[in-house]
């Protein structure tokens, strides 16, 4: 057997399969256990298929992100081993995510809790962009829950690496709802400051338990967010209108959008107001954010593990659209990339069967 | 750039080192996983050089009774002197090495980021398996297509085979995992560009610095950083370390004044090692860099080419019996494997059902459809504007629509596009 072989079954001797608990067309989920130490984990299968152009980019993505980052808010990859022509991520067993918790209208969500979950995300996502790399696509459902309360960023679908000057990167990515208007605007040159927007609307969400900015269409996210927010001056954001898909908008005034999340109290609306700034230089870096007055006034954060969590752990509940068509699209004939979007598509069939727990 | 990097170096002696904090460096999969010594090297090569020749010869001579079996006439396998020998296999790694380099340079357009991370995925590849079991004619197209995927260059499979002569895309489509195997599925790699940029920023940083010259430095720098590529340097010394090294042999006045200032300024523990230290391993760094600048002989490694032919391992090879043998029992496995999992998956459905309440099916109530996340189209309304060239830019792509499209990269500064 080659050398390689040989460590790759070493590596796949150690974790048990057991049941399929999450399916989708660009990998399943299987519940797992480490044989030696019996700890929990989740394995997920990434499929292959017939694809002309090789192994899926988005899955090469998340294999090489998540085996070079270590942290206690970023989900761990364990392992990684292939069976076949197919690639086996062990993950860390996580067993909900804050998607579920905003929906789950039993549960009543306190500035302390908000506090908590802001905060673990952040030093997260500090610990990421200080890496040098960008998420491209934080929402509710990546932001993923462990069993003691710790809040991890998941799927590396979209990430990539940043700091190279002149480097162009694409402006399809993040889902609409989280995407910063720099983005919609076709912004090709952009930094850590697009993800840091995405937590600023989360973070609104997690006040309001409804997505803050739904826009239906990217026209349409660009005309909320200026309905709510008020239409960028040149004051707050010099340059806008050089952006490649700028296009003038109807002058929306300025509101006190923000009473909406008056419960945060002064400190956490100014913390997410100054996230949620035009102009993506003058917005807060999550060192920043973690140094806000907000995280170091009282009340204090609670503690992970008495964070509200919904209460049925293993409440199967369908995939998101876009995780149904994670597979990258080629029907232009020339992408090899999934978007952080998706068509409209439906499943018709009940063989899609929607089982989300994680990842 | 802490000293323990460098403390795989068997070749000096050590005294007391001073180590670094931790920084991204220390917590990638290349600090952790792909550091050797020169004599780590050595044994592992030839270990592996051993290993390869046992299987070889193992497999010849089931060649032989196979090919009998079918009532072919066979040929006595080699003699053990025509086998590769570890110095045959690392020249004839070296000539695909700046094969590589030349294909992705003028061949594709890509920039360094790419053509540094192919040649370490090259390099890693051959520390896990030997010319004599995967020929680099497939596994050096193969890495090229790979890295350009991990890079975010990707290229297209209908416009990447034609590069190359006689290379089928089933091929690299299969090596492609087993070359993933054999990254053990790491494939970010700290190439030492990136260091460069750094050591040019800092290096301006001081009084009075010469900025005409750090910019005159870089470019040549750069032909060193690629010299450096086609050696060992990537396994025993750190990004930061090669690329210092590559700018004091572009301008060594430049270089060791720098560091006169900084280690006045910041005191023994710069960098976490001491200045002797460091210009220790400096020199230690040029002297191998310097042994990839030297020509290939092309009769040397035709010679050795022609030797592999006869001592291949003939199970990878298409066309042999043991190749067809180990092809139909691989197709007969995943047939079987099929058959099991179907069967499973109907046993399967009724179990999980008990342990997970009702299959959801996506279409419920007109309520249950409303889609969460948003529900978005393709931007397909506006012309993508990525589809152009920059002659002296890093190289363009629109990472949207995967097109690709060649810059002459960072190497190119201060030349002219004619220069590649």
């Amino acid at each position: 057997m080659d050398l390689a072989a040989e460590e790759n079954k070493r590596r796949a001797d150690r974790w048990i399969k057991g049941i399929k608990v999450g399916e989708g067309t660009f990998a399943n989920v299987y519940k797992g256990t480490e044989k030696v130490t019996g700890r929990q984990v989740a394995i997920k299968k990434i499929k292959i298929g017939e694809m002309k152009d090789g192994l899926d980019m988005t899955a090469l993505r998340e294999v090489k992100f998540l085996q070079e980052l270590r942290h206690p808010n970023i989900i761990e990859l364990c392992d990684v081993f292939s069976v076949k022509q197919n690639i086996n991520l062990v993950l860390e067993f996580l067993d909900t995510d804050l998607e579920a918790i905003i929906r789950d209208k039993d549960l009543i969500i306190q500035q302390a809790d908000v506090k908590s979950w802001m905060l673990m995300t952040l030093r997260g996502l500090e610990y990421l962009h200080r890496n040098g790399v960008l998420h491209r696509d934080l929402k509710p459902n990546n932001l993923l829950i462990s069993a003691d309360g710790l809040t991890k960023i998941a799927d590396f679908g979209l990430a990539r690496e940043f700091g190279d000057p002149g480097q162009r990167m694409t402006c399809q990515v993040i889902t609409r709802w989280y995407r910063p208007p720099e983005l919609l605007w076709g912004s090709r040159h952009y930094s850590s400051s697009v993800d840091m927007w995405s937590v600023g609307t989360i973070c609104v969400e997690l006040v309001w338990r409804a997505p803050f900015l739904p826009g239906e269409t990217d026209l349409d996210q660009l005309k909320r967010t200026f309905e709510m927010m008020g239409t960028p001056t040149d004051d707050e954001w010099p340059g806008h209108k050089e952006l490649p898909d700028y296009h003038p908008t109807a002058m929306h005034p300025k509101q006190p959008w923000w009473t909406i999340i008056a419960p945060l109290g002064a400190e956490g609306v100014e913390c997410v107001r100054e996230m949620l700034k035009y102009d993506p230089k003058a917005r807060l870096t999550a060192e920043q954010a973690l140094q806000h007055r907000f995280f170091s006034v009282l009340p204090r954060p609670t503690a992970p593990r008495l964070l509200p969590k919904p209460k049925a752990e293993l409440r199967p509940r369908a995939l998101a659209p876009d995780e149904f068509t994670g597979k990258p699209r080629v029907e232009n004939g020339n992408s090899m990339k999934r978007k952080a979007e998706s068509p409209a598509v439906e499943p018709s069939d009940g063989k899609r069967v929607a089982r989300r727990l994680f990842v | 750039m802490a000293d323990e990097q460098a403390e795989a170096s068997s070749s000096s002696a050590w005294s007391k080192t001073l180590v670094a904090g931790p920084s991204p460096y220390h917590e990638s999969s290349q600090y952790r996983d792909w550091r050797y010594s020169p004599s780590q090297l050595t044994s592992l090569r030839e270990a592996l050089n051993k290993k390869s020749v046992e299987v070889v010869t193992r497999n010849t001579e089931l060649e032989k009774e196979a090919q009998k079996k079918l009532g072919h006439d066979f040929q006595d396998p080699p003699p053990l002197t025509s086998y590769l020998s570890v110095q045959d296999e690392q020249l004839l790694l070296r000539f695909y090495l700046s094969q590589a380099s030349t294909i992705i340079r003028q061949g594709f357009g890509l920039p360094e980021v790419v053509e540094s991370t192919a040649m370490s995925y090259l390099k890693r590849f051959y520390l896990k398996n030997s010319v004599m079991e995967w020929h680099p004619r497939i596994i050096m197209p193969t890495c090229i297509y790979l890295a350009a995927k991990t890079t975010n260059y990707p290229v297209l499979m209908e416009h990447f085979t034609p590069k190359f002569a006689k290379l089928d895309a089933q091929e690299i489509i299969d090596t492609e995992f087993v070359v993933s195997q054999s990254l053990s599925f790491q494939f970010w790699v700290r190439t030492p560009e990136k260091a460069l940029r750094g050591w040019a920023l800092d290096l301006q940083t001081k009084p009075k610095a010469d900025v005409k010259a750090v910019k005159k430095s870089i470019s040549s720098a750069l032909t060193f950083l690629s010299a450096s590529r086609l050696t060992d340097a990537e396994f025993i010394f750190t990004p930061s370390q090669i690329s210092l090294a590559a700018l004091r042999l572009a301008d060594r006045g430049l270089v060791d004044e720098y560091l006169e200032w900084k280690y006045e300024e910041n005191g023994e523990t710069t960098f976490g090692l001491t200045k002797g230290r460091l210009v220790e391993i400096l020199v230690e760094l040029e002297a191998m860099i310097e042994t990839g600048k030297t020509e290939l002989d092309r009769k040397t490694v035709k010679d050795i080419d022609k030797r592999l032919k006869q001592c291949s391992n003939p199970a990878k090879i298409p066309g042999t019996a043991l190749y067809i043998q180990r092809k139909e029992e691989q197709a007969k496995e995943v047939a079987a494997q099929k058959a099991e999992k179907t069967l499973k998956l109907k046993e399967g459905m009724s179990d999980r059902d008990m342990v997970f309440g009702d299959v959801i099916r996506p279409t419920q109530s007109k309520k249950d459809t409303k889609t969460w996340s948003p529900r978005v189209t393709m931007g397909s309304d506006r012309p993508l504007d990525g589809a152009k060239m920059e002659p002296s830019g890093m190289g363009l792509k629109d990472e949207a629509m995967g097109n690709l499209i060649g810059g002459a990269g960072l190497r190119d500064i201060g030349k002219t596009h004619e220069d590649i």
